[in-house]
């Protein structure tokens, strides 16, 4: 289909502020603006044409079963938008009195003890834009704990597993931490004897997922707790996998001191191609002096932001945090109540439905029983038939499911990563693995139809070393590649443009 | 936002300086000493007061000193104002809530950092760059991932995985809407607007706070008596009159920081002066 800026006509607009009639305001020549900015020109008709187009070129949520393993793709309830959108909520300024804003406040001071109490833990900060704003968040705490003990420069090092989500040694760098990386044993736990190994005084803390990113509760985690504590170090849960734990086990009591919530995969949210997020941070009570501030408060019977707290490690973020994302959320948890551990319950039990189901079909590197997603190898199918995981990814497209998470974890060769969550229904769960079985047949009888696919989407496989090797990320303007072209033109066009 | 890069700087083994305004707005001398030794310079335009800064001068500043210009700016400003771009800074950066996304009491929002392409594989977050398919057709893929966390772990150029797509997909939709006469207009109309206000207030005895500058969507009031009595005593005859300046700046407990945007009328204008002087 046409880009917008094919589309666009000079002259043509949506719309335009209302007209005062008010004498203009100069701008100094010298600020200026010279040339109008090169945005789009259309009417509102073809604007809403354009995105309503490019809505039915995406697969979502919404319009089927989205297994993606470790992203937890559950369904949002519409009650939600309804709930974000009153004018109370949507419609308030950050910058309005404490007074003017008692509302918003008891919100978040309300989302705050509901994740305290999932937790198992003390206090908790909402600010961190999602998961990865969290986990640095996490690790500027655990620095600012251990500078104010006298430790800051000795203890330089966080220790990560080798099944983590890239996140975390990601964030421990932009923390100005040093890295080490704990192996996975044979049963899928983090090896304790490795563990054991790699902690001394110079470590800070441990920076684990719990179940792990094989979809494994780790059975030694009070022992690793153990370790860690005993060494001084502190313990961060990346709370990413949450979904399957809620109401059933809490990261405090495993002995973890620090955890992050990722609101928008535990507690729903509009999966708009990967945002909004929310990824509030829960502590134990001896890194709570250490919360950025403002911190939200109850005193009596008003709610509060807190400025004084002089060990606060400052702001990471304007303001007090995504707070669209808070009502949505703090309605998720309020909708199940008590019952909080029934959306857990069930998201472990599909979970183990679809693993039952295609483990005659598909290695399992580990065969336990696992928690709210597991992981699956397509290393059999490669084996014998040459297919990879990325060919099984494809392929479901055209059975209408979007593909699970694929090579991740690291440690496992062709991995496929599926999470159903609780969500689906049982004849959903039903026609995908119907579906995963089919192709586990096809990758015998008919491996080209796996190579070529997806068949029915409305482009094929993408060329991502061309997308790589030659970036367009921009609009070219009179310079773009048309639509479609044979691939020897496009060269040709790419190399007249010498971009 | 001076909060918060002084929360991430040390992480980095980076250092904050801070340049003080004078009258409202940055002496471009002051920052080109400040830079000698800098990465880069940080400003806004406009300001945290609404007032417009000497941006081109400031980027010149920093680059004389060698470091990068990045401009804080208003999306909504650059209907009116130049782009950062074409006055020397190698990075723009800015929050979008104005430009397509409701206050909703600080976010959900989407923010943005504009680069020169020097910088591209240096970005943090995903990239989506444009390819074709197997069959020629032109597509879109996510790219230049191995900057990216998932791939490059411990040596990515960040660890973001979730954005604030579905909020920055509102304000791309909003600003294909405008197109770019309705962005100026917009622009325009917060400028008339404010010129408006700004006067009003000064006929009923409210002075300004830096009467010298141009501002853009928000100027200061001094208004005689404590801002946040000031404010309070608004509230009760149902205006709003903006955000008591004293909370951030020593010597302005008497300061109102006043916003008017597309979104007022000037009968709003009238019944803030008319609230305000009363």
């Amino acid at each position: 289909m046409k880009l917008l800026f094919e589309k666009s006509q000079p002259g043509r607009r949506g719309g335009g502020p209302p007209q005062h009639g008010l004498p203009r305001a100069d701008v100094p020549d010298e600020l200026r603006r010279a040339e109008p900015p090169r945005l789009p020109e259309v009417a509102e008709p073809e604007l809403l044409r354009h995105f309503t187009e490019l809505s039915t070129r995406n697969f979502g949520i919404d319009t089927g079963f989205y297994p993606l393993g470790s992203c937890t793709m559950k369904y949002n309830p519409r009650v939600n938008e309804r709930l974000v959108m009153v004018p109370g909520f949507r419609d308030i300024h950050p910058s309005q009195e404490e007074d003017a804003a008692q509302g918003a406040l008891e919100l978040m001071w309300r989302l705050q003890q509901a994740l305290i109490e999932i937790s198992g833990l003390h206090a908790c900060s909402l600010q961190p834009a999602a998961g990865s704003q969290g986990e640095l968040t996490g690790l500027m705490l655990m620095r600012a704990y251990f500078t104010d003990r006298g430790e800051g420069a000795q203890r330089d090092t966080v220790i990560t597993a080798d099944t983590a989500h890239g996140t975390n040694p990601a964030s421990v760098t932009m923390a100005g931490y040093k890295l080490a990386k704990a192996e996975t044993d044979a049963r899928g736990n983090v090896d304790v004897a490795h563990l054991r190994q790699l902690v001394n005084e110079r470590t800070a803390g441990l920076m684990l997922t719990n179940p792990s990113t094989l979809g494994l509760f780790d059975e030694n985690i009070e022992d690793v707790a153990k370790i860690f504590h005993d060494a001084g170090a502190l313990l961060y849960y990346d709370g990413a996998n949450l979904n399957a734990v809620c109401g059933i086990s809490r990261p405090g009591d495993m002995g973890f001191d620090i955890v992050h919530i990722n609101l928008h995969k535990t507690f729903s949210q509009p999966h708009g191609g990967g945002g909004p997020g929310g990824g509030p941070i829960v502590v134990r009570d001896k890194l709570e002096p250490f919360l950025p501030v403002p911190a939200v408060v109850r005193d009596g019977d008003a709610y509060k932001l807190d400025y004084d707290r002089p060990k606060s490690i400052g702001k990471v973020r304007g303001y007090t945090g995504p707070f669209g994302v808070f009502v949505r959320s703090y309605a998720y948890i309020r909708s199940y109540g008590p019952r909080l551990r029934e959306m857990s319950e069930t998201a472990v039990l599909n979970a183990n439905y679809v693993l039952a189901r295609l483990k005659g079909a598909y290695a399992l590197p580990f065969d336990r029983l696992c928690m709210h997603e597991f992981v699956l190898s397509a290393r059999n199918l490669k084996r014998e038939h040459g297919i990879t995981a990325l060919d099984v990814a494809k392929r479901l497209m055209d059975y209408g499911f979007h593909p699970p998470t694929i090579y991740f974890p690291l440690i496992v060769p062709e991995a496929l990563m599926i999470e159903p969550t609780e969500t689906e229904a049982k004849e959903t769960l039903d026609a995908f693995c119907d579906a995963m079985l089919e192709i586990a047949r096809e990758a015998a009888d008919k491996p080209e139809l796996l190579k070529e696919a997806p068949h029915g989407r409305p482009v094929k496989r993408l060329d991502e070393v061309r997308a790589a090797k030659r970036p367009i990320l921009k609009y070219g303007f009179g310079e773009h590649a048309p639509p479609e072209v044979e691939p020897g033109e496009a060269r040709q066009l790419e190399a007249q443009k010498g971009a | 936002m001076r909060q918060v890069v002084k929360t991430y700087a040390p992480g980095f083994g980076l250092q904050v300086v801070e340049v003080p305004h004078r009258g409202g707005t940055t002496d471009p001398d002051e920052v080109r000493r400040a830079a000698t030794d800098a990465a880069c310079v940080i400003f806004q335009q406009p300001n945290f007061f609404g007032c417009l800064e000497p941006a081109p001068d400031l980027a010149a500043a920093a680059n004389e000193a060698e470091a990068v210009a990045i401009a804080h700016v208003d999306p909504i400003s650059l209907g009116v104002l130049e782009a950062p771009g074409n006055y020397g800074c190698g990075l723009a950066i800015g929050e979008g809530q104005g430009a397509g996304n409701y206050q909703s009491f600080a976010g959900p929002h989407y923010g943005f950092l504009a680069a020169r392409s020097e910088f591209t594989r240096r970005m943090p977050g995903r990239i989506v760059g444009e390819t074709v398919d197997a069959a020629g057709k032109r597509g879109y893929v996510l790219t230049l991932q191995t900057r990216e966390q998932h791939i490059r772990r411990e040596k990515a150029t960040s660890n973001i995985t979730t954005n604030q797509t579905l909020l920055a997909l509102a304000g791309l939709v909003y600003l294909s809407w405008l197109g770019p006469q309705g962005l100026r207009e917009v622009g325009e109309t917060c400028m008339s607007l404010g010129r408006y206000a700004r006067e009003r207030l000064r006929e009923t005895g409210v002075e300004l706070v830096f009467p010298e500058r141009t501002t853009f969507k928000e100027f200061a009031v001094r208004v005689g008596r404590n801002a946040k009595e000031a404010i309070r005593q608004a509230r009760a005859q149902g205006v709003h009159p903006g955000y008591a300046l004293g909370r951030d700046y020593g010597g302005l407990d008497d300061a109102i920081l006043v916003a008017v945007t597309e979104r007022r009328t000037a009968a709003d204008v009238d019944r803030l002066v008319e609230v305000l002087a009363g």
